[in-house]
């Protein structure tokens, strides 16, 4: 059986509502679901939570039709999910910063030969950042999304858009640089 | 700087895109146990949307019936007075009912003894009157209407005894007192008494004064219903959903006002009214706010005009002065930053 015929059994069952179905997608998607929970919310409690809910709405609702890659519309759930929380918890609050006085974007810092940044250090820096730009960052770098369909998500301007991604980059940089002078000082 | 900016998003895309985490132990356990319980109340809140529908459907049709029951019910009454004023002079020339009186109609005739009927009434209605008779020995198809009407009351007659119906008492009062303001009076008395409408249903648009932050004008739509309790004074209740729109802020309210209006002053055209009462304001949904804000309560005083178009149509306006309680939210919104705001309500009555 291919790849492909898999995921349409899998897709068949729990349009059913088989448990089987249902565990075999959350045991094939929960590990990828859960660290895009955890870069939009920075904590991963409420990732958990987050996590928790969308698959139930997945579960009680599938309302998959083969528009897109079964990744690609969990993801799409997930998202929405993870936004819609930091909507609710008024999140986008601290999105004031002075626009005009924004910094460079730092140079990196070379990698030392033997470094290699891991996928949980590379989630923790963007769990730092604050909550507006962590969403802008998001949408921008891995939803590919414009500033413009990024205003529109988030209710703010486009501009606003532009500047916190800067900011982000910038605050990611630093946070990268430092990490390694930390790291060359302690060797 | 560009080199750096596409470095850093090209080392989270490529490194983070294909992330993953271990969720903690017994996860799953936790999600499918929720399962259940979920689709049950899904299933239960589907059941009540669709009641909730099949209520309004139920309700928008029985109004919708009762309207129609209503008027067509108005153009038998009118009919029914218009036969009666023609019996009075078919039996002040003392013809044979059974015979046909199409011919021997003559609209002057029979808009004279109505004219002295509605003397203390507006003489625009009494042209109406007139001009609905004329028509009547016109057309054809009304006088076939009527021409039944009047066999059926000549049989009551025959079968009734002098002393044993009020009708039938009434009935030869105006047979009896034959040109006379009286007599015609009387005649009309036979038709059932019209009960006087109590109950309205009114649909109206709300705008709010517009503000000078970034905050739009308030909008949304109402539609109440308006009992009568004396002639003077009414109540009215309904659903009431308002709109507020901010830079980056949408709010929709969904309330139930409950307010008393009473009469000032009253003419056959117009009527002046006061109106106070209050406001339960839920927010039902929210785009850049809360969807968990606490109940806006909120009251209200103001004025209100009627015009009205016929009997059972009517324009209002309601401009009122509404004060917002504060309801604990740290949100801000319209509501927050304008404390007593002026709205306008104009809106369609029907009274049935």
């Amino acid at each position: 059986m291919t790849v492909l015929d898999k995921e349409k059994q899998l897709i068949e069952g729990c349009r059913e509502g088989l448990d089987s179905a249902r565990k075999e997608l959350y045991i094939t998607y929960s590990k990828q679901l859960l660290a895009i929970c955890y870069r939009y919310t920075g904590d991963i409690e409420v990732a958990h939570d987050i996590l928790h809910d969308a698959f139930i709405k997945i579960f009680t609702h599938f309302t998959y039709r083969g528009e897109s890659t079964l990744m690609t519309w969990l993801t799409k759930i997930m998202t929405a999910q993870a936004i819609d929380y930091l909507r609710k918890q008024k999140k986008f609050s601290n999105f004031i910063i002075n626009e005009e006085e924004l910094p460079d974007i730092p140079d990196i810092i070379e990698a030392p030969s033997n470094e290699v940044l891991s996928e949980k250090q590379l989630l923790d820096f963007i769990s730092e950042l604050p909550d507006g730009c962590r969403t802008v960052f998001n949408l921008f770098v891995f939803e590919h999304k414009s500033h413009k369909e990024i205003a529109k998500i988030l209710n703010i301007k486009e501009h606003s858009s532009t500047s916190q991604l800067h900011y982000a980059k910038c605050l990611l940089v630093n946070r990268i640089n430092e990490y390694r002078k930390d790291e060359e000082k302690q060797q | 700087m560009k080199k750096n900016n596409n470095d850093i998003t090209e080392l989270f895309r490529s490194q983070l895109e294909h992330a993953e985490l271990t969720p903690r132990e017994g996860f799953w356990e936790n999600i499918n146990n929720d399962i259940l319980p979920t689709l049950k109340k899904r299933r239960r809140i589907l059941l009540y949307r669709i009641s909730a529908a099949a209520s309004v459907l139920l309700i928008l049709g029985s109004a919708s019936a009762a309207f129609l029951y209503l008027s067509s019910n108005k153009d038998v009454k009118q009919t029914v007075a218009k036969a009666n004023i023609v019996s009075k002079n078919i039996l002040n020339k003392n013809i044979n009912p059974q015979e046909s009186i199409v011919a021997k109609i003559n609209p002057k005739e029979l808009a004279c003894p109505l004219k002295s009927r509605i003397n203390n009434s507006s003489k625009k209605r009494a042209q109406k009157h007139s001009n609905n008779i004329q028509d009547l020995s016109e057309d054809n198809d009304s006088t076939v209407t009527v021409t039944m009407h009047l066999s059926i009351s000549y049989n009551e007659r025959n079968n009734y005894d002098n002393n044993q119906s009020n009708r039938y008492n009434i009935w030869q009062t105006s047979t009896s007192a034959e040109g006379s303001s009286e007599s015609t009076d009387n005649t009309v008395n036979l038709l059932p008494e019209k009960k006087n409408s109590t109950w309205s249903a009114k649909a109206a648009f709300n705008i709010g004064l517009p503000s000078k932050n970034n905050f739009d004008s308030p909008i949304g739509g109402s539609l109440t219903f308006e009992k009568k309790l004396s002639n003077w004074l009414a109540i009215e209740s309904g659903v009431l959903y308002s709109y507020l729109h901010s830079e980056g802020q949408t709010l929709h309210y969904l309330g139930v006002p409950v307010k008393a209006n009473a009469t000032l002053a009253q003419s056959s055209d117009v009527d002046l009214y006061a109106t106070a009462g209050g406001i339960a304001d839920k927010c039902i949904s929210s785009n850049g706010g809360s969807s968990s804000e606490p109940i806006q309560l909120a009251t209200f005083a103001g004025l209100g005009l009627r015009y009205h178009l016929n009997k059972l149509l009517s324009l209002y306006v309601e401009p009122t002065m509404t004060h917002y309680f504060n309801n604990g939210s740290d949100y801000t919104s319209f509501r927050t930053k304008r404390k007593n705001d002026l709205n306008l309500q104009c809106g369609l009555c029907i009274t049935y």
